[in-house]
């Protein structure tokens, strides 16, 4: 069976973020049970998705974001998405992905977000 | 002010409900509402009502009785819309016909005094639901040019596969891969993938109730005005496909599904289905446009 999706993992420090930076294709629930653990046991409340190794997402994967997403607002934890290339950008716009979670086109302009948020 | 003969006709039945000022409640169906005013069925179980219908059936008669329900007096209306209005000062300006069909009488009203934010509020809600006649009549154009579309000129791949999930990756890394020989651009290639996951991931997961041992058979034709794909699967489930026609405006975001994208990447779809035997999915994409 082959591995869709790779994980990169790092932090940052200014401001403390952990950063995940995911390589290959996110089609269905599987692909991201990993990054549901990643999530959990991380003790830092902002996570970035880098998703500019991502190629290709389908509704099934979309949905699962979503579901990563609403769990982390469970954990008091905020997930924010970002460096989407414009293939699966259209795919979240039409899903209306753009509205529901909290997207921004470069890890720099998050964490500038992030610094400017106080958190 | 003279009833509104202009009224524009919603393409969905609203309910209504008047209340007249001894508190006595009108319910009914309207879908025929302009900011002037409106015309609806509503029920109408008077006792005289009932005496007259069990006695002559269906029948056409004036009831000044009826119309005494009515005529001179103020009713507040509330429409069953998302549009967040408050109850609206009416008047009934007739009753049509006078005729009665299975305790429903037809009336014809205006808005007294209809302030300005409420206005705004009809107005834009009119405007919205005014718009799918003409949106649904492209719609329906889309259609039937897809179900004359002639297949005969291109080459067709017919390929059939057992309902697995394996196979979903397959097809639309084939269709992406016969896209792209017939010259579309790597981000319509990317949407017909897509598109092709979406319908074959469907007739995979509604369309096979028996798995591997139902075949779903996908068919792709290209040519050189571009790929014209159609998935048949064996379960034949009917269901209301038009739901998901470029209708933004009616699905929240966390409601929308693959078949939004299908119909947004898509130059158009359709969908056949004969009850319990196959429901089949076709969708287009024209070459011409692509860069």
């Amino acid at each position: 069976m082959s591995v869709k999706l790779l994980f990169n993992v790092r932090e940052t420090t200014a401001p403390p973020a952990l950063v995940v930076e995911l390589v290959g294709i996110i089609d269905s629930s599987k692909c991201l049970e990993r990054l549901h653990e990643i999530v959990t046991k991380s003790t830092l409340n902002d996570i970035l998705i880098v998703f500019s190794g991502v190629d290709y997402v389908n509704s099934a994967g979309f949905a699962e974001v979503v579901v990563l997403n609403e769990r982390a607002a469970m954990e008091h934890k905020r997930l924010i998405f970002v460096d989407l290339n414009f293939k699966v950008r259209s795919v979240f716009e039409h899903l209306g992905g753009l509205q529901i979670l909290d997207v921004h086109k470069t890890e720099e302009e998050a964490l500038k977000k992030i610094l400017a948020n106080g958190r | 002010m003279p009833f509104d003969e202009r009224a524009k006709r919603l393409r969905v039945k609203v309910p209504v409900q008047l209340t007249d000022e001894t508190g006595k409640v009108y319910t009914g169906m309207t879908n025929d509402v302009s900011v002037s005013g409106f015309s609806a069925f509503l029920r109408c179980k008077e006792e005289f009502v009932i005496n007259e219908l069990v006695n002559n059936a269906f029948v056409l008669l004036n009831f000044p009785k009826l119309e005494q329900l009515f005529f001179d007096k103020e009713f507040q209306t509330v429409f069953n819309l998302d549009a967040g209005m408050t109850p609206q000062p009416t008047e009934v300006v007739r009753v049509e016909n006078s005729w009665l069909r299975g305790f429903e009488v037809f009336i014809a009203a205006r808005f007294s005094r209809m302030d300005g934010e409420n206005r705004e509020k009809l107005t834009s809600y009119i405007d919205l639901h005014t718009e799918d006649v003409d949106r649904e009549a492209m719609v329906d154009a889309d259609e039937e040019m897809i179900r004359r579309l002639d297949v005969s000129r291109g080459d067709t791949i017919v390929m059939q596969f057992p309902g697995r999930y394996l196979y979903i990756p397959i097809v639309r890394d084939i269709c992406d891969q016969l896209a792209r020989e017939i010259g579309f651009s790597d981000i319509d290639c990317f949407k017909i993938k897509v598109a092709a996951d979406e319908v074959f991931s469907n007739a995979f997961k509604h369309g096979s109730p028996k798995h591997g041992d139902n075949l779903i058979t996908v068919k792709v034709t290209l040519d050189r005005k571009g790929i014209f794909i159609r998935v048949r699967d064996e379960g034949g489930i009917p269901f209301n496909y038009k739901r998901y026609r470029d209708f933004d405006r009616k699905f929240p975001e966390s409601s929308r599904t693959g078949l939004h994208l299908v119909d947004k990447f898509m130059d158009g779809w359709v969908v056949n289905t004969k009850k319990g035997e196959y429901t089949e999915v076709s969708f287009f994409k024209n070459r011409e446009a692509s860069k």
